[in-house]
């Protein structure tokens, strides 16, 4: 199921070109260029922003889902990472990537979420019974008892560890982009990763046990 | 011929380096084949060179994050090396490396998602308004449309794939008409038909405003008895209910506009206020969470934006005034005080109650409701017939005839539209996916609509008067009983006598004045208290926490049983295995849970539908606390983790509370969830709208056994060290030593705290405001329950009956 080196390294080489590889169907076949957004941003901000919602938004919400595993509490800091986004625009300039931009302001206000006071972060176990509703969710892989884990692995992760690994595993961002984005160095970078894979690694390895033996 | 001399240290070394000369290294090698000490002493050379020229060995701790950033080739080669060289000898780190491969690509595989219309509605409209304010002072227009245009073409795939797909669970239903054009600030303020007719669940009691003879009408809802006639003055046209306080709220639209409060309990006005509103008050609403007063408030000034003014519950003073979109005509809060929809001419707009920004928009207006799992639905005018569109977890729309008045959710899930038939009215419910399931005439042309969940009867309020209808048949539609208003020519108190026997609920025969609504059987203990013995039963072993309505209890043979206080008829609701331990049972208001802690069941009892599902919940019996919120969600504190179970989805949830150890749980009417921390003493207060937990530290010297938040919204804590905690926004308000254990507590029917106690002599119960004026009741009790009438009732754990005390009999 993992991506190979060799489409790893695709994966870095297309970023460099300015498009992103699609992961789900909300994915655009290709996205706005930065620079046009950015001067846009400048010239016309609500079309900017119009813009960018309609090609991020799916971006942001999923991985705001991942982080909070709560699609309320998602669907809150989306709105607060636009709105965000749209006062900052005029922090905007020509060098800007729009997307990490993004996932800069999103994890920040994510983090805030969770720490403006102690926070609930619900996650969804499962069905009683079988009338489970989704509204939001798009499950084309149909392993929900695997995902339910990793999700739950995840939201027991130290925020920051698990923002790096979600930013390295589901976007591929290099360790230098995360370190822009986390705003810290490139070691921390490489510290969180480790730690996140190594606390999943636990978490995971004695869930999979628990679930063959039970 | 003798062995040759020893090797030297210095050519040992030299001969490892092969730095010596051919005849000397040949010699040298000679003399090592023979010498067993200098082939030793050339070995240690040997592995003390390899270890210098080897990398520097690492802890695992290092070499994890260098494999695993080796892993995404994030290292230099240096690093590299070490970090190979670690995993070379180091198996617990090769397998970490190995796990790492499927790591990532589980993590990307997790399902994507796109954020509800919600937050597409709050962007788009922060874009329509900036695009607005930019138009005034525009600039750069050239550049800035040229710039539109390419990302415009850049964006079109996007925008064509996001509108391709589905929003949401979907279903076969038509596709949303686009929101029609908001009317301008010049419509006129119409007071509209609203609210004419208000169920008071705590009391029971139905409320008809008559604006044309200045009253209010209250009646029993389930038999229909005249109960008051509240003269309020003016003109009364809608009603709302502050359900925690108990009291009725009227708009009074007489030429002074005023707001008039009734006494729950006592059915006597309490109160009026002049609205201080520029403007005409179109719609008022209460505000569950705090009790705070929504006004909707409209002007016929163009230059006078539409308005919600948000008043104090208390003072009505107003507290906040911001301009909204529409002119409501009518105004829906939800369960939890979150959103409101503003009902206007022709479109239904959703806004954030606390914030009052937009979140959505539906086409049509004449009723709004929220449902009971949180959709929208709108009710308009299709032709001459009406519409149902509903947003939500299931988008879908649908129409039928009749002409659209009003709309309600029923607590069961769906919806029930009052629609004019022309010459009568009729009631349509609607499945929550807006399928017509039954339909009912009603004798008149009604106003507005209500759903009483105890008795399934709607009460229609109409020119001609009120109309009870039973649950609308599809076959043979009822008969409903009409009640005339009250008029200019009829008094008040025969007009308001049921013209036609109550369909449902016998009413209850003469009886002395002493027992009225005590059941026949109940016999005098002594003064002030009652005995009902209930024949062929077990005794209570667990009392039902909650709601008014039945008693509910489980008695010694494990049968979960509801009580009808009135007539003190027991029936058996269901039959619990024998070898259940039931810790409590928790009622909702359409649903009633028995918690068995010995086999982790829950048994789910579903008032509408009668039907009792055992649920197999695994963290139930190792649950620490439970309790209920007003939309029937049970809650459960297990270990360091709070779960929740929402019955009409059977789906559960669970959401880490870490450092607390949670012993007790309560809730309060706005949906809070109050819990102690008993590892560090302190009580914390989870906010479900906003997922906060606010906390604030109460010393004790018992564990907290019971909590409840009375009518005034304060927190009462119990422990089992006889500590009484009476804690008002956020302080720590008194505390009271009752000098015996607190077993539980408990509310009456006007909102009140009781506490049970035990000591030697029995159990104490009392009003945690007057502990001293408690009474004993000799006997173990198992649990204080409070019916609509304030009558307590005690189990008596050892023989099958209750005492009934009578409040104010002593």
């Amino acid at each position: 199921m993992r991506p190979s080196v060799g489409a790893l390294s695709l994966f870095a080489s297309l970023r460099e070109e300015g498009t992103r590889p699609g992961h789900g169907p909300y994915e655009a076949p290709a996205t706005p260029a930065d620079a046009q957004l950015v001067a846009l941003a400048r010239e016309a901000p609500a079309d900017a922003l119009e813009a960018m919602y309609s090609a991020y938004k799916g971006r942001i919400y999923t991985f705001l889902l991942r982080f909070l595993a709560d699609p309320e509490m998602a669907d809150d800091v989306t709105q607060e990472t636009f709105t965000k986004a749209y006062a900052a625009f005029a922090s905007l300039t020509n060098g800007h990537r729009v997307l990490p931009w993004l996932y800069r302001i999103a994890s920040n206000a994510a983090v805030d979420h969770l720490r403006r006071g102690k926070r609930f972060r619900w996650l969804r176990l499962g069905a009683v019974a079988d009338t489970a509703d989704e509204p939001h969710m798009r499950d084309d892989h149909g392993r929900v008892p695997e995902r339910e884990h990793i999700q739950a692995v995840l939201r027991g992760l130290p925020p920051e560890n698990a923002i790096a690994l979600l930013l390295h595993a589901v976007e591929g961002y290099s360790y230098l982009e995360i370190a822009q984005i986390q705003g810290c160095t490139m070691t921390a970078v490489r510290s969180r990763i480790a730690r996140a894979r190594v606390s999943f690694r636990r978490a995971y390895g004695q869930g999979a046990e628990t679930r063959q033996t039970g | 011929m003798g062995r040759s001399t020893c090797l030297s240290a210095e050519t040992l070394s030299a001969f490892l380096d092969a730095e010596l000369a051919e005849p000397e290294r040949r010699d040298a090698q000679q003399h090592l084949r023979e010498c067993a000490a200098c082939s030793a002493e050339l070995a240690t050379y040997r592995s003390v060179e390899a270890l210098v020229a080897a990398p520097a060995p690492v802890e695992c701790a290092t070499a994890v994050a260098l494999l695993s950033a080796r892993h995404d080739r994030e290292l230099t080669q240096d690093e590299a090396l070490v970090a190979e060289a670690h995993a070379a000898t180091c198996l617990s780190c090769r397998s970490d490396l190995a796990a790492f491969d499927g790591l990532d690509a589980a993590i990307a595989g997790l399902p994507v998602a796109i954020p509800s219309t919600k937050v597409d509605a709050a962007i788009a409209a922060l874009v329509d308004r900036e695009t607005v304010r930019s138009r005034r002072g525009r600039r750069g227009l050239v550049a800035g449309l040229a710039l539109r245009g390419a990302v415009a073409t850049a964006l079109v795939g996007a925008i064509l794939l996001a509108a391709l797909q589905p929003q949401g669970g979907g279903g076969p239903q038509e596709a949303l008409q686009p929101p029609a054009p908001i009317a301008g600030g010049g419509a006129l303020a119409i007071v509209a038909s609203v609210q004419q007719v208000l169920l008071n669940p705590r009391t029971n009691t139905l409320y008809v405003a008559h604006p044309d003879d200045g009253t209010v009408g209250a009646f029993n809802a389930t038999t229909q008895e005249d109960i008051a006639t509240i003269r309020v003055g003016g003109r009364p046209v809608a009603l709302a209910l502050n359900e925690s306080a108990n009291r009725i709220l009227v708009l009074d639209d007489s030429s002074t506009q005023s707001l008039i409060e009734i006494d729950g309990a006592t059915n006597t006005v309490l109160s009026s206020t002049v609205f201080a509103v520029s403007g005409t008050v179109t719609a008022i609403q209460v505000d569950p969470a705090n009790g705070n007063i929504f006004a909707a408030v409209t002007s016929a000034q163009p230059q006078t934006p539409p308005a919600l003014v948000v008043l104090d519950g208390s003072t009505k003073k107003t507290e906040s005034t911001r301009t909204v979109p529409v002119a409501a005509q009518r105004m829906v809060l939800d369960q939890l005080g979150q959103r409101a929809l503003l009902v206007s001419d022709n479109v239904t707009t959703l806004v954030d109650a606390s914030t009052f920004k937009q979140l959505d928009q539906l086409p049509g207006g004449v009723a709004a409701t929220f449902s009971a799992n949180g959709s929208v639905a709108v009710l308009s005018v299709n032709g001459g017939g009406s519409r149902i569109t509903i947003a939500g977890a299931q988008n879908a729309s649908a129409t039928f005839d009749g002409a659209p008045l009003a709309l309600i959710a029923l607590p069961q899930g769906g919806y029930a539209a009052l629609v004019d038939d022309g010459t009568s009215g009729r009631i349509v419910e609607l499945s929550a996916d807006g399928t017509v399931v039954k339909t009912a005439t009603v004798s008149l042309v009604g106003h507005d609509l209500t759903y009483n969940a105890k008795t399934k009867q709607y009460a229609v309020a109409g020119d001609r008067g009120l109309a009870y209808v039973g649950g609308p048949a599809a076959a043979a539609p009822n008969t409903p009983s009409a009640v005339p208003t009250p008029g200019a020519s009829t008094p008040p108190s025969t007009a308001t006598t049921p013209a036609a026997p109550a369909p449902v609920a016998a009413i209850p025969g003469p009886q002395v004045e002493k027992q009225a609504a005590l059941p026949e059987a109940a016999t005098l203990a002594w003064k002030g208290m009652y005995r009902l013995d209930l024949v062929d039963r077990g005794n209570p072993t667990v009392v039902g926490r909650g709601r008014a309505g039945h008693l509910w209890y489980v008695d010694s043979a494990n049968r979960l049983t509801a009580l009808d206080t009135l007539t003190g008829d027991a029936f058996t609701i269901a039959q619990l295995p024998r070898a259940a331990t039931i810790r409590s049972v928790e009622v909702g208001t359409s649903f009633v849970y028995a918690i068995d802690v010995s086999t982790s069941v829950v048994y789910v009892v579903s008032l509408p539908s009668e039907k009792v599902t055992p649920v197999k919940l695994p963290f139930v019996k190792s649950s620490e606390a439970v309790t209920i919120t007003p939309d029937d969600t049970l809650w459960f504190a297990v270990a360091d983790q709070i779960l929740r179970f929402d019955p009409r989805t059977s789906l559960w949830e669970a959401a880490n509370v870490g450092l607390y150890s949670v012993g007790a749980m309560a809730s309060d009417s706005a949906g809070r969830v109050w819990f102690t921390d008993e590892a560090h003493d302190k009580i914390a207060l989870y906010d479900r709208r906003n997922h906060s937990v606010t906390e604030m530290p109460l010393p004790r010297k018992g564990a907290v056994t019971s909590m409840v938040v009375d009518a005034s919204g304060t927190l009462w804590a119990g422990t089992d060290a006889g500590e009484l905690f009476a804690i008002r926004s956020g302080q720590l308000a008194g505390t009271t030593l009752l000098a015996r254990p607190v077993l539980e507590l408990a509310l009456d029917g006007r909102g009140n705290a009781w506490f049970l106690g035990s000591d030697a002599r029995g159990g104490t119960f009392g009003q945690v405001q007057g502990p001293a004026s408690a009474q004993i009741v000799p006997a173990s009790i198992a649990g204080l329950w409070f019916d609509a009438g304030g009558h307590a009732w005690l189990a008596d754990r050892s023989s099958a009956g209750f005492f009934i005390a009578v409040p104010g009999a002593r």
